[in-house]
């Protein structure tokens, strides 16, 4: 409950930086938010904040995705492992999951930059 | 340079996939070699291998004597079956255990049996046979080495174990010369009824290999690769396919005056249907068959995880031989 109230307010704020936003730097906003990889950034002319969010995004998304796809082998693994030999150590799972959420955070500050960024430039 | 620094962060994220069970499939090496530990023992007695007992390719045994084959110990023999699902395994998966009782005084063996292949299709029945052939060849190949047998435990794990039972239970079957005076089993399936395999106890991949997926076709053919008997989808659930599964489980076999049991089973198994264990008690204690269990708290199918119960098993092995070996 508390999780989906704060992602709700995160968005809540997300839309309410971009609705106060003049209409090319809240352009920029959503192609830094929706097409990620610092495209709003790069469009507007500044270079240096859309190689920040270029490599948070590469590095987020591999995150992700390297930590979601490690999560799901490892759980399979674990399961099969367990099933046959008995319990075994969780290494595999802990550190997947904490791959996963260090994407998710990372993600998520690079969506918060690309918000801010193109109202400083 | 940041493409290479775009490959390196790609890469470096990309470990936790690569490395997906490597911890747990270390740990549970670990644990395994820490169980085989447990029966390591100074054994310097005489190991004969590949002897024949029959004639498929696979009907070999290794004999293992004790050191002293005068003693009184030598005349009891211990059988080990081994494990595999009927599918794979071989007569050396015992060394361990056959070692082990060899040091402790008794004599020995460990077979293999035909497999299901392409070219063979075993069943459990026919595979009684082949360890009733073992026990009349080891007897034989016993008294020429001058030890003379007077009885025997019959042991094994997983399918070796439903072997070891269906053999010590179906007297019809057993060589009378060398009577079984108890079973030893490891995670044992005592009841081929189809759905207690369809449990989400069994692990998904399993169950994905039985065919069992609750189909009439799928019982029926589960019911006829067992038994070597035919049965159609149209007879599942009808008093007659239950007679075919019923011939080829273990439990259905005991009676007020079968032989004692020892049993070890593993809380977390995923193979073996955890209501094998409560079956197999329950068919023991309504006959008032003498048994004990030894329950793996923190093991599955292979019951390696947890030491001190392994070592309880073994002692308890000796406890039998000692109790229900006559001298």
């Amino acid at each position: 409950m508390k999780r989906t109230i704060l992602i709700l307010l995160l968005i809540l704020a997300a839309v309410a930086v971009v609705s106060a936003s003049d209409g090319d730097v809240k352009r920029f906003q959503l192609q830094n938010t929706f097409m990620g990889f610092g495209t709003g950034s790069r469009h507007q002319g500044d270079t240096h904040s859309a190689n920040v969010l270029l490599g948070l995004d590469i590095a987020g998304t591999s995150m992700v995705v390297s930590g979601g796809l490690g999560l799901a082998g490892s759980i399979l693994m674990y399961d099969m492992v367990k099933a046959f030999m008995g319990e075994v150590t969780k290494a595999d799972i802990y550190i997947s999951a904490g791959v996963l959420g260090a994407g998710i955070v990372t993600l998520i500050v690079s969506k918060a930059l690309g918000l801010s960024y193109p109202l400083k430039y | 340079m940041k493409i290479k620094k775009a490959v390196f962060i790609i890469l470096a994220s990309a470990i936790p996939v690569l490395l997906t069970g490597c911890f747990a499939i270390n740990d549970a090496k670990v644990k395994y070699a820490e169980s085989m530990a447990v029966l390591v023992v100074d054994y310097n007695g005489e190991v004969i291998r590949d002897l024949v007992y029959g004639d498929n390719p696979r009907n070999l045994y290794d004999l293992y004597l004790p050191e002293e084959v005068s003693g009184d110990g030598a005349r009891h023999l211990i059988l080990f079956i081994h494990g595999g699902s009927w599918t794979s395994g071989s007569k050396e998966d015992g060394e361990a255990y056959c070692r082990n009782y060899a040091a402790h005084g008794y004599t020995s063996a460990s077979i293999s049996y035909t497999l299901y292949d392409g070219d063979n299709t075993p069943t459990i029945l026919t595979i009684n046979q082949e360890v009733r052939a073992a026990v009349v060849a080891i007897e034989a190949k016993c008294a020429e080495l001058g030890i003379i047998l007077k009885d025997m435990a019959v042991s094994g794990f997983s399918a070796g174990a439903c072997q070891a039972m269906m053999y010590g239970f179906n007297t019809a079957c057993a060589y009378e010369d060398v009577p079984v005076r108890f079973i030893i089993q490891m995670s044992g399936p005592t009841s081929f009824e189809p759905s207690i395999w369809r449990s989400s106890d069994v692990h998904w991949a399993v169950r994905k290999r039985t065919g069992l997926d609750g189909s009439r076709e799928g019982d029926a053919a589960w019911i006829s690769m067992f038994s070597g008997k035919t049965v159609t989808p149209d007879m599942v659930g009808t008093p007659e396919a239950e007679a075919v599964w019923r011939e080829i489980s273990p439990y259905t076999y005991i009676t007020s005056g079968s032989v004692p049991v020892l049993s070890a089973y593993g809380v977390h198994d995923g193979i073996v249907p955890p209501v094998s264990r409560v079956i197999l008690e329950d068919a023991l204690e309504k006959n008032g068959v003498p048994h004990d269990t030894v329950l793996m708290q923190h093991s599955g199918h292979a019951l390696v995880s947890d030491v001190d119960k392994l070592r309880e098993y073994l002692d308890l092995v000796y406890r039998y031989c000692a109790e229900w070996f006559p001298d």
